[in-house]
């Protein structure tokens, strides 16, 4: 029996029992339930206090100075990017549209925040009519399109699949 | 607070003498159906007791309308193909739709009509051919494509054609269809040819000088903005189409003819990807099916003078638009009355600029055909903001209601509310209850105080009356309940009707709001009826979830790449950028606190898709069923301490009423979507009684959108649409009959 605990809006602490056979089932980012507390850190940081309250979620100031990237350092390819775009578009047009990933507004929430948390919150609840159900590789290529979406820089690699890798690359103002 | 009827609603009720004569129309009309349907019953050896209970449509073992009958049961009574016999069903055929299309498509929404010894569809994809089909080999007998415009290539609702209609006038064999470019055409059933001496000749390239009309002066004609624009110098370009600053409208739903009438229904860009307040609203137009002749047209957006018109403030009746009808249409010959279901008004996230009731979207109309004006009307919610737009027609039926003979009209919602009208009067069959939902918190934006819950029918899922209470939460283990309580502690809790936050909600008290909602986005998934007992059968799967954030866009908002803006060179397909001028104040942005879940567990109790049966008569109940197997990673996951959810495998129940039977099979697309089928996909024949499966024969590819049924020359077949991405089989029907 593993107690783990996460930050909730910087204001309450929970715990959460993990089972031996629960961590059998972690992904490569860890557990489900470190992924939640991700979730809800994330969300701690879109709360005005947030960005001073250090509620011990993932991102911490030592951990954005050892090895972060920047969405402006041109994390993605544009084939990855199109690829995303038609990916969405099969996927998720029938509820989403593109412009509620992109624009000033949600640059403003996700600033500080990692593309792995928005693909965590993707890639475990969407589609809604079959949560998990695209690749890895889909999600990563629609992160890329929202990515490009944004005016963030072109580059020359893919983002990568990696969850741990996501976690490192972290949104800012386009501008 | 019950009412059980609001006259407030219908001030236009028929008076008592008029009713009168209604009822007396009626019940000639009713009796010589009866006899004629006795005959048909007599001719084909269908055992059916009840016969008046089913509307027009299948008697002789046809299929004439897309629903089946004019009220849209999707149901038929031919028995040829029964439960000792079902397991011997074999491919008759396969109608391929790859060649309709420059590459591949995958879906087919369209449900043929088989009338007079042919089917009749659109084929699968953008292009939306007409085609005719030989009913016992498959062979393409005609097709018909319209010629190119860019009106059609900006259409946002190319692939999403539904069907024909078909009307016997004057003697002769009609098809008439509507198209994205927005036009109407009559074509001779027996060629595919557009009809002599028919509507007015198109002044474009390629279009013939009869058969055709084209709808948008019509539409236009008196229309504000429209007439501002010709004022300001503008002019009408029949090949582009409205002005984008002005608005789009296509057409995806087929039109229906109803005693000499064709009704012609609209559709826009979907409201939930607009991020500006104009647009053209979806009137609904009349023609006359003989001549093409413009008949009427029914303002879906009240103008001044005209009956809920004050419900919109904000002078927003003049610039809003859409309030289209996507999902076709239903209609009592009778009656004389067409059955529409409406879509919301421009922008369904953020309303502050068209504050009020916003009548007539999200509601039934009932329209009489001679004359397009309102018999009745429901609006079932008020002021949509959560996409609950309606996706199918009402079903319409005789029942025996506390022992008196009702003739019902039943909505089905995305909500997974069922309501239940006199469909002669749009009374509600049982009380209805105006509950309190949750008000909007973002600046400027407009909620309705209360929305409407019918106290009969029960909904298909109880979780929308209230949403995740103490029943609902995933209780398998102790521990587990805990968990989940503890995630849930930190939410707004409620059923249907839950807003989006604005960006910058204060999260002291609740980090976010979630709904839930019960049946989904049905139109691939259709209920049907059986009109001989009244027994609903419906598909339905559970959804809880935060809502997103509404964020200030400071009037400035980013075009849908996927709807990219025409250039010199024309447009290429699905391309309509965002219509209208003016930005929205807020918009939908990702980022709000969702709903977690535990090591992958939802917190409340799963439903994938469970199949329904209600008993219309007395509005309960009767019994749920799981279709398909829980999924392994549910089944075997270690929180669930061994216990089977029973929530039915990922995908969506398609059904069918043919005879004894209640035919069945699994779907694993809804909209664009598709779900990779793990299973051979399989045709069931279930029991009416319980759903029990009795019989079952594979599938070429999945199913989608709907199946349907005829006899030809003495022999029942069973077509269902059919396709599949992940197997990369195209968008196809497959028709399925006895050795």
């Amino acid at each position: 029996m593993e107690i783990v605990t996460y930050p909730n809006q910087g204001r309450r602490m929970k715990e959460f029992r993990v089972t031996g056979a629960q961590r059998k089932r972690r992904s490569s980012i860890g557990a489900a339930t470190i992924g939640l507390s991700m979730l809800i850190a994330g969300c701690a940081t879109a709360s005005p206090q947030a960005g001073t309250d250090p509620a011990g979620g993932p991102r911490t100031a030592d951990v954005v100075e050892g090895g972060t990237q920047s969405v402006m350092s041109g994390v993605f390819t544009a084939t990855q990017a199109a690829r995303g775009q038609d990916t969405f578009q099969q996927a998720c047009s029938s509820c989403h549209s593109p412009a509620e990933f992109s624009g000033p507004v949600f640059q403003r929430i996700w600033t500080d925040r990692s593309v792995g948390e928005l693909y965590h919150v993707i890639s475990t609840l969407m589609p809604q009519n079959n949560p998990g159900g695209l690749s890895a590789e889909e999600y990563t290529d629609i992160l890329a399109f929202f990515l490009r979406q944004n005016g963030y820089p072109e580059g020359e690699h893919e983002l990568q699949t990696d969850p741990a890798a996501l976690e490192q690359v972290i949104f800012e103002p386009a501008s | 607070m019950y009412t059980s009827f609001d006259s407030r609603l219908y001030p236009e009720m028929e008076t008592p003498t008029k009713m009168a004569k209604t009822e007396f129309w009626h019940f000639m009309c009713r009796s010589s159906m009866l006899f004629l349907s006795i005959a048909a019953a007599g001719a084909i050896g269908v055992p059916e007791s009840a016969l008046a209970q089913r509307l027009t449509g299948t008697e002789n073992g046809e299929w004439r309308y897309v629903g089946g009958d004019a009220g849209s049961t999707r149901s038929s009574p031919l028995n040829q193909i029964n439960a000792d016999n079902f397991g011997d069903l074999e491919v008759a055929w396969t109608w391929r739709s790859d060649n309709f299309n420059s590459t591949p498509y995958y879906f087919f929404r369209a449900t043929p009509l088989y009338v007079d010894g042919r089917l009749y569809t659109v084929a699968g994809g953008t292009r939306r051919q007409a085609v005719a089909i030989d009913p016992p080999t498959g062979e393409t007998l005609w097709t018909f494509r319209e010629p190119e415009t860019i009106r059609f290539l900006r259409s946002p609702r190319q692939a999403y054609g539904k069907g024909v209609a078909y009307a016997e006038v004057d003697g002769r064999e009609v098809i008439y269809l509507t198209t994205p470019g927005f036009f109407l055409w009559a074509l001779d059933a027996e060629t595919g040819r557009p009809l002599e001496n028919w509507g007015q000749p198109v002044p474009l390239d390629g279009f013939s000088q009869t058969g055709v009309v084209d709808l948008l002066p019509d539409l236009l004609e008196d229309w504000g903005p429209w007439q501002d624009y010709l004022a300001d110098a503008g002019s009408y370009d029949a090949d582009y189409g409205i002005p984008r600053e002005l608005g789009m409208i296509t057409s995806s739903a087929p039109p229906i003819v109803v005693n000499g009438v064709v009704v012609v229904l609209t559709s826009h860009q979907p409201a939930y990807g607009q991020t500006r307040i104009e647009n053209v609203p979806g009137d609904i137009m009349g023609f006359d099916a003989a001549t093409g002749e413009f008949l009427w047209k029914f303002h879906v957006i009240p103008r001044p003078g005209e009956f809920g018109h004050e419900t919109w403030e904000n002078d927003a009746w003049y610039w809003s638009g859409n309030v289209g009808q996507w999902a076709g249409a239903s209609a009592d010959p009778d009656l004389n009355l067409v059955y529409l279901v409406t879509n919301a008004s421009t922008i369904q996230s953020y309303v502050g600029h068209r504050p009020g009731d916003n009548l007539f979207g999200g509601s039934v109309l009932a329209l009489d055909v001679t004359t397009g004006e309102r018999r009745w009307h429901y609006q079932i919610h008020r002021s949509d903001q959560w996409n609950y737009d309606l996706p199918v027609p009402p079903m319409l039926m005789d029942l025996t209601v506390d022992g008196q003979r009702v003739p019902a009209a039943i909505q089905n919602t995305k909500q997974g509310l069922v309501f239940a009208f006199n469909r002669e009067t749009g009374e509600p069959i049982w009380p209805v209850e105006e509950r309190q939902v949750i008000q909007t918190e973002v600046p400027g934006n407009y909620t309705s105080p209360t929305q409407p819950y019918p106290t009969l029918p029960e909904p298909l899922d109880p979780i929308i009356l209230s949403g995740i209470t103490d029943e609902f939460v995933i209780d398998y283990t102790p521990e587990l309940k805990e968990q989940a309580l503890d995630v849930l502690s930190g939410f707004r809790l409620a059923g249907l009707y839950v807003p989006p936050l604005p960006y910058d909600h204060d999260q002291t008290e609740f980090i976010n709001q979630v709904g839930c909602q019960g049946a989904g986005n049905v139109v691939s998934h259709p209920p049907t009826a059986d009109p001989s007992t009244g027994m609903l059968y419906a598909s339905h799967r559970r959804t809880c979830s935060a809502a997103g954030y509404l964020g200030p866009t400071n009037g400035e908002d980013v075009d849908d790449p996927s709807y990219a803006s025409v250039t010199e060179g024309g447009a290429t397909p699905n391309e309509t950028p965002t219509t209208g001028r003016t930005v929205a104040a807020w918009a939908p942005v990702a980022g709000a606190p969702r709903l977690p879940t535990i090591d992958g567990l939802t917190v409340y109790k799963p439903i994938n898709n469970h199949l329904s049966s209600v008993n219309l008569n007395t509005g309960r109940k009767r019994w749920s069923v799981p279709v398909g197997e829980t999924p392994e990673e549910l089944l075997n996951h270690p929180l669930l301490g061994g216990q089977d959810p029973e929530t039915g495998s990922r995908g969506f129940s398609i059904q069918m009423v043919a005879g004894d039977l209640l035919v069945q099979t699994k779907a694993y697309s809804e909209g664009a979507q598709q779900i990779d089928h793990e299973v051979t996909p399989m045709l069931h024949a279930r029991d009416k009684e319980t759903g029990e499966i009795l019989a079952s024969v594979e599938l070429p590819a999945p199913a989608q959108y709907g199946m349907m049924t005829y006899m030809h020359e003495g022999k029942q077949y069973i077509v269902v649409q059919i396709g599949s991405i992940h197997a990369d089989f195209p968008g196809s029907l497959v028709a399925l009959t006895l050795p």
